[in-house]
């Protein structure tokens, strides 16, 4: 095929794409004909599905450019573009998730394990990224990939929007289905938090079907019978990935908890002060020295090491 | 879950819709380049994941199915466009029949994406703002064109040109990137000329 009519072609390959994201049966049986008018169609259409499956992984990395900019909106956006050009540890760690064979036989299902302290980033051809914690166990479905289970840990999962086929995640046996969003997840031995920070989601859809929008976070707990919705700032959820922690009313537990999933370092609480309110950002510091010194800065509390973790207890005098 | 009920039940109503449909699909799929049992697999692949849609009933079943068959087609793509890239850019040192037992993808893959996934990147942030914008609310938030045409108050067809012009960076990024991989040194005795 000559150059120009290849990139005829070629454009006539996205602008069928375009017509079928939101086409009748109709658009698909002219497509159809389309493809049998020229063998070489099939393959040109190949490539525009799947650069537009790289752009679902790569976009979510891409922070948006407002067109009208105040000042005050250009001081606070991050000003690196290249998620992955730009050359970051994440970035650097990327893996690529899912090979799907719809053909094979048999459980093809693997697992994403991150150690204690390490945070990765997963690709999910054609749908968007998903970034683990530490301690994050992620399973996938080499026949299904549209398959994604969190047995334990905390994932940000950011999802292209595909209307027709909303992505679902397993967390054990309840399910958060999402049509194209950005949500955080955490699933422990104290039960289910699911948090949206862009879109929206459906938790457990066949049952209680507690709808989430941005700014809403679920709990769900293992011991609890009842289903928990409160509002947090969106921009903090998945602060984690940046090594930030917002926390509005939260328990020391929980704030330990989320510490030590960062950090990798297992962090006992008093149960004196677990119960403890808190209000304020942790900023995470990898410097163990430091990041004690701030935590018992901002809990009012004493830290200390204690085995391989650290303790957070009670001051044993006021502090002033 | 019977065929009885077929109006109240969505799971049961998209089967019937499916088998009426069946022979249009298996068209659909050998259109796409897809071998006769190859068709028949992802049919019944098909058939085995209507029970799993969302809850709801489907406004367009037809569509619905066709983008399903769609969907499992471009899923096929994928995983052979990965095995055939990782063949190209590294020398086997075994022959078989290059079915691979380990499912998860292994460390090669992932190098081989990020990199590809690079180029990606690099070529979209070359584009205008404006036209990234469109790209990013079309692709990622799922505005149709004529929402986003409303909301920056241009007309469809300019809206529709931007993504063309998006579409068309990252498939020749992608491309590029194939071509690189099959021929680092350009001695390719295949005749095919490239634009600059």
């Amino acid at each position: 095929m000559a150059d120009s009519s290849l990139t005829a072609a070629m454009d006539a390959a996205i602008g069928w794409h375009l017509r079928l994201r939101d086409g009748d049966a109709a658009d698909w049986e002219a497509f159809t004909a389309w493809l049998e008018s020229d063998p070489a169609h099939a393959a040109l259409y190949d490539e525009v599905a799947l650069a537009d499956g790289d752009a679902a992984v790569v976009l979510p990395g891409m922070p948006a450019r407002p067109l009208v900019a105040n000042d005050d909106e250009v001081a606070s956006l991050p000003t690196r573009r290249n998620w992955l050009a730009g050359g970051g540890a994440l970035a650097a760690a990327l893996i690529v998730g899912v090979v799907a064979v719809p053909q094979l036989t048999g459980s093809q299902k693997y697992d994403i394990v991150t150690k204690p302290g390490e945070q990765r980033v997963v690709a999910l051809g054609g749908q968007g990224r998903v970034t683990l914690n530490g301690s994050t166990r992620l399973t996938l479905d080499r026949r299904d990939a549209r398959f994604a289970a969190l047995g334990s840990g905390e994932a940000t999962f950011e999802i292209a929007h595909d209307a027709a086929h909303p992505f679902e995640l397993q967390l054990g046996e309840d399910r958060v289905v999402d049509v194209g969003t950005v949500f955080n997840v955490v699933s422990d031995a104290a039960g289910h938090r699911v948090e949206v920070a862009e879109g929206s989601v459906v938790y457990n859809p066949q049952h209680e079907a507690v709808p989430l929008k941005a700014g809403q976070s679920l709990f769900d707990g293992s011991k609890t019978a009842n289903i928990v919705v409160r509002t947090r700032d969106p921009r903090a959820i998945g602060g984690w990935r940046q090594g930030r922690l917002d926390y509005q009313g939260a328990t020391v537990t929980t704030v330990a908890a989320d510490l030590s999933r960062s950090l990798g370092i297992p962090i006992t609480v008093a149960p004196a002060i677990g119960e403890r309110s808190f209000t304020g950002t942790i900023l995470v510091d990898r410097h163990a020295d430091r990041m004690i010194a701030r935590l018992s800065a901002l809990l009012d509390a004493d830290v200390h090491r204690s085995g391989p973790g650290w303790m957070i207890g009670a001051h044993s005098r006021a502090a002033h | 879950m019977g065929a009885h009920d077929s109006g109240s039940n969505p799971v049961s109503g998209l089967a019937a819709v499916f088998i009426e449909l069946r022979p249009a699909l298996a068209r659909f799929l050998t259109a796409r380049g897809a071998q006769a049992a190859e068709a028949e697999d992802l049919l019944q692949d098909l058939y085995l994941k209507l029970g799993d849609t969302a809850a709801g009933p489907i406004a367009e079943p037809r569509a619905y199915l066709y983008r399903m068959a769609n969907n499992l087609m471009i899923d096929l793509r994928r995983s052979s466009a990965r095995r055939s890239t990782r063949e190209q850019a590294w020398t086997s040192t075994q022959s078989g029949d290059g079915l691979e037992i380990d499912p998860r993808p292994s460390a090669e893959d992932s190098l081989l994406a990020r990199d590809r996934l690079r180029l990606v990147e690099t070529a979209i942030n070359a584009l205008p703002d404006r036209t990234s914008d469109i790209f990013r609310r079309y692709r990622l938030r799922g505005d149709a064109q004529k929402v986003i045409a409303a909301d920056l108050g241009l007309s469809v067809s300019a809206v529709e040109k931007h993504l063309q012009r998006a579409y068309r960076v990252i498939v020749d990024a992608r491309v590029r990137y194939d071509a690189d991989l099959a021929d680092p040194q350009r001695h390719s005795g295949e005749g095919e000329t490239r634009g600059g």
